[in-house]
């Protein structure tokens, strides 16, 4: 149709076609508006603190448990750990139990004579308007069924009638339920959100339903599947996300008390469909238009994601190997043997480090994505020692080429073990890596996600300070040129990551492995850094 | 849910009320920040913070006249303040631009319909536009647009009569408004 109108209607044709025009806003304006409106309900921001909260208490158990070496094996102590065991089983199955209970019906609640009258919010029905049901069980029997003597439907403030006998109800259903049917929106305008079922009970029956206990199902025609809900009852509070409804999830209905605890699951229902199809078919250009937008929005963010981060982290290490032992020989030519005498056990304990770096992730796939980065990390352990007068020390060491031994001196200034007068001597380094590695999206959608990150890295190492143990044991010496230049680690994180404010947020516990030893091959110790963290990151 | 309901579930702080008021009414609201913004993400910000003010003054609707007409007002002063404190649009609003601008066939996007002429409306300088946007699609006399904007009111003036026609150039070269002038006609298919 070919509209027209003069210029001078220029104002009323603008108005016109600019009334029109209709665009539909991103995910993100209505959770700023929700988290403005409802600050409490940030889960996020809970289940963050959560796992920061017990990433922490981890990591200090760590820091504050001592470790040991070469005292014929490496002892780990952990705090009860079976009795924390045993207590993590007690609550699963608790909880288990909890539930299955919740899920065979168990918190119907019982009717007393007291309280004749009991009310059941029904929950709104935001967007449809066609027949809901509502199923009235009674139990245990008929008797008690038959105490109910009217029962209505309400609509504060105005009763909208529909009162029936619950008997000629009965009648034609089976014993001990009652289906009400009632309409919402179609022929009364009544507020879902105030629409009450009320029990009114004969006089002379009221003793015979003391026992009795009733159990409201409601069954919104939005929902694909019955809600079993409490007299004392709930609300069900919408959880969107891009006009796609997520779940329902239950808040306590103001005003009512002593209301019972409830799961409800509830599978993904059609109103999604319904709500895209809201937009009326005049807009379908405008719509498309829409979507165009939307598809140079998405190319414009390319595939390729910036992500900067900070990882405080825990640092330790492992060790293997024993070291070499030698013996003067007449001829001159060390005979090496494993030593005999008692070793002397290394005593070290983790320290705090950080990593910092830029990742990039390149995702070339729904659910992968490429990893890489540039990262610096300060990382190291405590060695427990005593100050000595300097004294001559030895390792004994092993050509990687042609395997011969042969032993360096050195001057030592700390002795190894603890005494009254000890001291921490400082193992660290300085390193820069870049991480290749793969990220796959375990779970998530566009406001959250659960990722799990794999990643090796090429590391050099910029600056390092080791105290290395003799070779009898007794000693901590220095050699800057055992230590290696470069090495590779090995990382996997779980991280969880979540939009807010156009930002999104990376959090996540981080192990770090290195998987070639500190030092160089011709020491025959082994040592390997392993690096436990949370890491905090933010990506536009 | 009627507007009844929504507007109860808002007073009472129901996220499903306030959900639907929002699902109702923010389409077109998006549509009319689009008309002052520099971009979608600008619009969609200047959306969210309209809709922060209309929540905590619902209490003050008298349901007098219509309920989206009361947010859409809410929803233009916010678009204003917003454009206020951007300097820019100080500078803009009190300069004459007409001159020197160039309109050429490669600037205007093809599209259709309502938002064709959205597009055009914001080919316009920013001034310009909002001025034109507040006299012709609000529905504001000069004199309020002065106050609203702080300027002469016959700054307004001169400012719409450049911005239609300026619009008006734009609408032809769009062949969404047809010659002789004598008798203009706005095409629009349904």
């Amino acid at each position: 149709m070919e509209r027209r109108f003069d210029m001078s209607d220029f104002e009323q044709a603008l108005k016109d076609h600019a009334d029109q025009f209709k665009m539909l806003p991103s995910k993100r304006v209505w959770n700023g508006i929700y988290n403005n409106l409802h600050p409490g309900s940030r889960w996020p921001s809970i289940t963050v603190a959560v796992i920061l909260m017990i990433t922490l208490i981890t990591l200090g158990n760590l820091n504050n448990s001592p470790k040991t070496f070469l005292n014929g094996e490496q002892k780990v102590s952990f705090v009860n750990s079976n009795e924390a065991d045993s207590k993590v089983d007690g609550t699963k199955k608790a909880s288990v139990k909890e539930f299955e209970k919740k899920k065979t019906g168990q918190f119907i609640a019982s009717i007393s004579p007291n309280n004749l009258i009991k009310s059941v919010p029904v929950p709104a029905d935001p967007t449809t308007h066609g027949s809901n049901t509502m199923t009235l069980l009674v139990t245990p029997n008929a008797a008690s069924v038959n105490a109910i003597n009217t029962y209505s439907l309400k609509s504060n403030p105005h009763d909208i009638g529909n009162t029936k006998s619950l008997p000629d109800l009965l009648s034609t259903k089976r014993i001990g339920n009652a289906d009400i049917h009632f309409s919402n929106g179609n022929n009364r305008k009544v507020s879902p959100l105030k629409q009450q079922i009320a029990l009114s009970l004969s006089n002379e029956t009221e003793a015979a339903f003391n026992t009795a206990k009733a159990l409201v199902q409601y069954t919104p025609s939005f929902l694909d599947e019955v809600m079993k809900v409490n007299l004392d009852q709930y609300y069900w509070n919408r959880i969107n996300n891009n006009n796609k409804v997520l779940a329902y999830s239950p808040e306590k209905y103001p005003g009512l008390t002593n209301s019972e605890d409830m799961d409800i699951s509830i599978k993904r229902d059609n109103i999604t469909e319904t709500n895209s199809k809201q937009i009326p078919g005049k807009n379908e250009v405008n719509v498309s238009a829409n979507k165009k937008m939307a598809r140079i929005h998405k190319k414009r963010n390319s595939k390729i994601e910036w992500e900067y981060y900070v990882t405080p982290l825990v640092s330790n290490a492992t060790f293997r190997g024993k070291p070499l032992y030698s013996r003067p020989d007449p001829g001159m030519t060390p005979i090496v043997v494993t030593s005999n005498e008692p070793l002397r056990e290394m005593v070290y304990n983790a320290r705090m480090g950080i990593e910092t770096g830029v990742q990039m992730n390149y995702k070339f796939l729904k659910k992968w994505a490429f990893v890489t980065g540039v990262n610096l990390s300060y990382s190291g352990y405590k060695i427990m020692s005593f100050p000595i007068h300097p004294t001559s020390a030895s390792l004994v060491l092993q050509d990687e080429n042609t395997g011969m031994v042969y032993s360096k001196r050195y001057v030592a200034r700390f002795g190894n073990g603890t005494i009254q007068n000890n001291k921490s001597l400082n193992n660290y380094s300085y390193q820069v890596s870049m991480p290749l590695g793969l990220r796959y999206t375990l779970w998530g959608n566009n406001n959250m996600q659960v990722n799990l990150l794999s990643s090796f890295a090429p590391t050099a190492i910029l600056k390092s300070n080791a105290y290395i143990i003799s070779s009898d044991t007794k000693y901590y010496v220095q050699d800057p040129s055992l230590l290696r230049p470069v090495n590779v680690n090995g990382s996997f994180e779980p991280t969880i990551t979540f939009s807010a404010h156009k930002i999104k947020w990376h959090m996540g516990p981080q192990i770090r492995y290195q998987l070639l030893s500190t030092y160089k091959n011709n020491y025959s110790i082994k040592e390997h850094l392993i690096n436990y963290g949370i890491k905090i990151g933010i990506s536009r | 849910m009627t507007e009844e309901m929504m507007l109860q579930g808002c007073l009472d702080n129901l996220s499903t009320a306030e959900e639907a008021l929002y699902n109702r009414f923010s389409p077109r609201m998006l549509g009319v920040c689009y008309r002052y913004a520099r971009n979608r993400e600008d619009a969609e910000d200047m959306l969210q913070e309209g809709f922060i003010k209309v929540y905590s003054q619902i209490h003050q609707y008298k349901a007098i006249g219509a309920l989206e007409g009361w947010i859409r007002k809410i929803i233009v002063h916010t678009c204003i303040n917003i454009l206020k404190k951007n300097k820019k649009f100080s500078d803009s609003v009190d300069l004459v631009h007409a001159s020197g601008i160039e309109i050429s066939d490669n600037n205007i996007p093809s599209m259709m319909q309502a938002k064709q002429v959205v597009e055009c409306i914001r080919l316009l300088p920013l001034g310009y536009r909002t001025v034109l946007n507040l006299y012709a699609i609000e529905g504001f006399s000069h004199k309020e647009i002065s106050t609203i904007l702080e300027i002469e009111e016959s700054t307004s003036r001169s400012q719409y009569t450049r911005a239609k026609s300026l619009l008006e150039e734009i609408l032809i070269k769009k062949k969404i408004l047809q010659k002789p002038r004598e008798n203009v006609r706005m095409v629009s298919i349904k």
